[in-house]
């Protein structure tokens, strides 16, 4: 037996016992998950370190800050996410427990992706511990410091056979998707999602798939275009560009192209130095694969501002590109890189014209100080999420749903979403054995009659709402008449 | 004749165009809907009489008014689903809009069964006509006169550009596969749902599979056999039995056992008469080929047969039977039945039915009969399951509100009222920030330092804005 069939079948056998029904060990789970960011922070902090070059503060800010915050949500609200959910009812139904009620589905696969290593492979962890759920951890290998710091750490705080932590590359991976899960939770490329999602086939196993797209930014002639700038050149070299959610090009009218350009030079100074490479909180490209791809893609594009690499250190610097068009080769596929391409529309029409001839994106971006011109974005494109005025933030909202449509995913978590996501929502009538009169309207032998009644018993929907409000406004308008009539005489 | 590919060319064409989004175009259509159905309730009950010999009183109640009452409530809810949804704030982003914004998919595919050919079909479709999307449907084949009907009528009701019925076998159908989706509703069989998968993978088109499974009846504790009785042999025999929440099999003791087998009896002279195939409120079997799959679970049963077992081959009729001494490795364990074959496995203790069924996939629902509530919570608490009911069948699906929809082998996703509309919809999340705050904004901005990092984590906690 393979190593990942042994983790799949212990994590089973373990959800088997029942043990993470009860809220309590579920609560349990978490807050170990927790003391495991908070006591590790700086073996965290130096995985990150060696993976992506990220300082420690911006490994805090932008990894383990996320994760405690849905620990604690989670932890908080549990009680309230697990309980039965009840709905309404017809005539019929009335004396019936109707009601939702959210189950564990089993054992769930996580597969992480490298860019935020942490942020994306426990923040889905946090919902299927939510859940109830087994989880298999599968983190990426490419960020081989992390994974390894996962593998070896994970298992002193959470429970090993419930939430074994599987390692490894391609084949092992391709060994883990042919077990049976309840779930599979990708992060991503567009690429994997399809062979995700096709070897989840075999099982019928549901999928939620959080991949990626190039995320468009168009700014409006009519707004803070300083503003604008510092958030999207924050946005856009966090992480040196591997953010699903980056800015991954502008639209502009050619107007303001060279003032948006200086604007973002002089950000690139004041937040990473005259000589980013030296700077402690600028990152570096996972590793030369991805470097030499990303180097790739500035051919046929002119460099306005950095442009300058080193290979031995996986190093490019904040670099803006203009002379891009759509079928320039930065366009052609997800940056996930420091590149960002100045693209020039005349108007909102163009730019989104520019959108919808592509592929859905996890985020759209559109900076503007005219509502009516972002409610039309809003109206006339698809993406996964829609900001006004800022980069990535939307994010940390964990009462918005995160996740992408078409090719940028499918599902969606955060908050009270990761809980519904890896649960399964169970319809539940308690009836009685009574009222047996009432049913036999819709035994046979059947007859006209007994068709009329039925039709009108059984299906119809009653507002009891409304119901309820006409009773009520009954109830008061006799109790008015009453007082009138003894008091007010 | 227009190809698949055009008639997909000319849906996508008008969902660009933005026809399908203004809430009055979408209540047009499901009104028209409502009076396709209206207008040729006849027809429709006299095409699945022909597909399914069904008879009056369950195409009413099960096809047509169950579609009605779905549009109702559609119409009714419409405006409110379509609201955006406003959502709590951290203190960061207290000055921001924050909501949630349902919008459609594009264009979906919805794909039938031959069981309840309109309402598995015509049900989804309001789901996916009240979120804004166009569609195509693509009837069961198999139900041949209600797959005409439908073909006939919906292009007379509904708009042409942005609805379209796709007709065909399994070859038809796998090339309609190939094209892309923005959501493909698949109810059927797991063997085809892997196929659906499959294609769908290739586009990275979400899917919503219902399917079926052996729905499990336990009967435990004190129980009212003859009402007991009433409500399974309803459940069990509509349709002839070929229902996805049918009850598929019965686990009881011997003692149960000996008092629901004549209560059974009873019921079903009480409702089908002693001579069953000449009562006209009894179904047959869709086809000979399912006619002959049911007789050859019933020739290979280790079972004994105790009520009915009658047959006839050219009228596809197989009388309601009760098979008892049945074992967990027999021939009418070993696939969902769907036919009017009810099992009954006599397992003394309820520990070990609950047991049994964890041993088999997870069905689509999952029945209980008793008088004791703490068997009802016993059961509920330790199954998997689409749905649960107690104490009766199948009706726990007749309500828009409750979620309906498979889980494990069963399927996933789920529909009916408003979940219809969830299911079809992408919740978009939307942030719009104002200028303001920009000295905010620069706590999070390089270079980065221990103080600015402990201001974020206030003002980023959701617990901040409790302050305020």
């Amino acid at each position: 037996m393979s190593r990942q069939q042994l983790a799949v079948q212990r994590a089973r056998k373990s959800f088997q016992t029942g043990k993470t029904k009860p809220l309590e060990s579920r609560i349990h789970q978490l807050r170990n998950l927790l003391r495991f960011v908070t006591e590790r922070r700086k073996d965290i902090a130096e995985a990150v370190k060696k993976d992506l070059s990220k300082s420690e503060h911006g490994t805090e800010l932008f990894e383990t800050l996320g994760v405690e915050g849905e620990i604690k949500l989670a932890i908080e609200k549990l009680a309230e996410w697990a309980a039965p959910r009840p709905v309404e009812k017809s005539l019929l139904t009335i004396s019936d427990e109707v009601f939702v009620h959210p189950e564990p589905l089993g054992v769930v696969l996580i597969i992480g992706a490298w860019n935020y290593p942490w942020a994306v492979t426990l923040q889905p962890l946090v919902g299927a511990i939510a859940a109830g759920n087994a989880a298999v951890i599968k983190p990426s290998e490419v960020c081989c410091h992390s994974a390894k710091v996962m593998e070896e750490l994970l298992p002193q705080y959470l429970d090993k056979d419930l939430y074994p932590v599987v390692t490894g590359g391609v084949p092992e991976t391709q060994e883990l998707l042919r077990q049976r899960f309840d779930h599979i939770f990708y992060t991503g490329s567009s690429a994997v999602g399809k062979l995700v999602m096709e070897a989840a086939a075999r099982n019928l196993t549901p999928v939620t798939l959080e991949l990626g797209g190039k995320s468009p930014c168009y700014i409006d002639k009519n707004c803070d275009i300083t503003v604008a700038c510092r958030r999207i050149t924050w946005g856009k070299f966090v992480n040196c560009g591997q953010t699903c959610i980056a800015p991954d090009y502008v639209l502009c009218d050619p107007s303001i192209q060279n003032r948006v350009q200086e604007e973002i030079k002089n950000c690139i100074k004041e937040f990473y130095t005259d000589d980013p490479k030296t700077f402690e909180d600028y990152g570096r490209i996972i590793n030369k694969r991805h470097f030499k791809r990303i180097m790739a893609l500035m051919e046929g594009s002119t460099v306005v501002v950095g442009g300058d690499s080193d290979e031995s250190q996986c190093y490019i610097a904040p670099t803006v590109l203009k002379n891009v068009t759509g079928e320039s080769k930065v366009m052609k596929e997800e940056i996930f890189g420091p590149l960002l391409p100045i693209i020039t529309v005349s108007g909102v029409d163009e730019a989104i014209q520019f959108i919808n001839e592509r592929e859905k994106p996890l985020v759209i971006y559109v900076f503007s100080n005219d509502n009516k011109l972002i409610k039309r974005v809003i109206a006339e494109t698809s993406s996964g999420a829609l900001l006004a005025n800022d980069c990535l933030v939307h994010f940390t909202v964990s009462s918005l749903p995160f996740g992408g449509v078409g090719n940028s995913g499918m599902g969606c978590y955060h908050g009270r979403y990761g809980f519904d996501q890896l649960s399964h929502m169970r319809s539940c009538l308690i009836k009685q054995l009574k009222m047996e009169g009432v049913n036999s309207m819709r035994y046979p032998p059947h007859t006209a009659k007994k068709l009329g009644w039925a039709r009108f018993f059984l299906l119809k929907q009653i507002n009891l709402g409304r119901l309820r409000r006409m009773m009520l406004l009954a109830m008061f308008v006799g109790v008015a008449s009453f007082v009138v009539q003894r008091f007010l005489r | 004749m227009e190809s698949q590919s055009q008639v997909l060319e000319g849906l996508r064409t008008a969902f660009e165009s933005g026809v399908t989004i203004p809430e009055k175009f979408r209540r047009t259509q499901l009104t028209n809907l409502m009076s396709m159905i209206k207008d040729n309730e006849e027809q429709i009950v006299n095409a699945l009489h022909k597909d399914l010999t069904k008879p009056k009183f369950e195409a009413i109640l099960s096809e047509v008014d169950i579609v009605m009452n779905e549009l109702h409530y559609a119409l009714s809810n419409l405006t409110s689903w379509m609201q955006p949804e406003y959502v709590s704030k951290n203190l960061a982003t207290k000055l921001d809009d924050c909501f949630v914004r349902r919008e459609p998919l594009g264009v979906v595919l919805i794909i039938g069964p031959w069981n309840y050919p309109m309402q598995l079909l015509i049900l989804p479709m309001i789901g996916a006509i009240a979120a804004g999307n166009c569609v195509v449907i693509k009837p069961s084949e198999v139900s041949a006169a209600t797959d005409n009907l439908i073909t006939e009528l919906m292009p007379k009701y509904l708009s042409k550009d942005c609805y379209a019925v796709v007709r065909g076998g399994p070859k038809e159908t796998q090339a309609l596969l190939k094209n892309r989706f923005d959501h493909i509703f698949y109810t059927g069989s797991q063997a085809v749902a892997r196929v659906v998968l499959q294609a769908a993978a290739v586009h990275l088109t979400p899917v919503t599979l219902e399917l079926g499974g052996k729905c499990p009846c336990l009967i435990y504790g004190r129980v009212n056999a003859t009402a007991a009785a009433h409500r399974l042999v309803w459940a069990k025999f509509f349709n002839a039995g070929q229902s996805c929440v049918a009850p598929d099999y019965v686990l009881c003791s011997k003692a149960t056992r000996d008092a629901l087998v004549p209560a059974l009896r009873q019921v079903l002279e009480d409702f089908y008469g002693s001579d069953i195939q000449k009562s006209p409120d009894m179904s047959r079997i869709v086809t000979a080929k399912h006619w002959t799959r049911l007789m050859g679970l019933l020739n290979r049963t280790k079972g004994k047969v105790v009520v009915g077992g009658e047959h006839d081959e050219k009228d596809r009729y197989i009388a309601p039977t009760v098979v008892v001494d049945v074992a967990e490795d027999d021939a009418l364990m070993e696939e969902e039945i769907f036919g009017p074959i009810l099992p009954i496995l006599t397992i003394e203790s309820l520990e070990e039915s609950i047991k049994l069924t964890k041993r088999k996939e997870k069905p689509l629902a999952f029945y209980v009969f008793s008088d004791e509530s703490s068997v009802v919570k016993k059961v509920l608490e330790n199954s998997s399951s689409g749905g649960f009911c107690s104490n009766d069948g199948i009706v726990h699906m007749a309500l828009p509100g409750l979620p309906f929809g498979g889980v494990g082998n069963s399927g996933f996703g789920h529909y009916h009222g408003h979940w219809g509309f969830e299911a079809f919809s992408h919740r978009r999340a939307v942030m719009l920030r104002g200028w303001a705050l920009e000295k905010l904004n620069a706590l999070r901005y390089p270079p980065y330092s221990d103080e600015k990092l402990s201001w974020l984590r206030w003002t980023t906690s959701p617990k901040s804005c409790s302050i305020m």
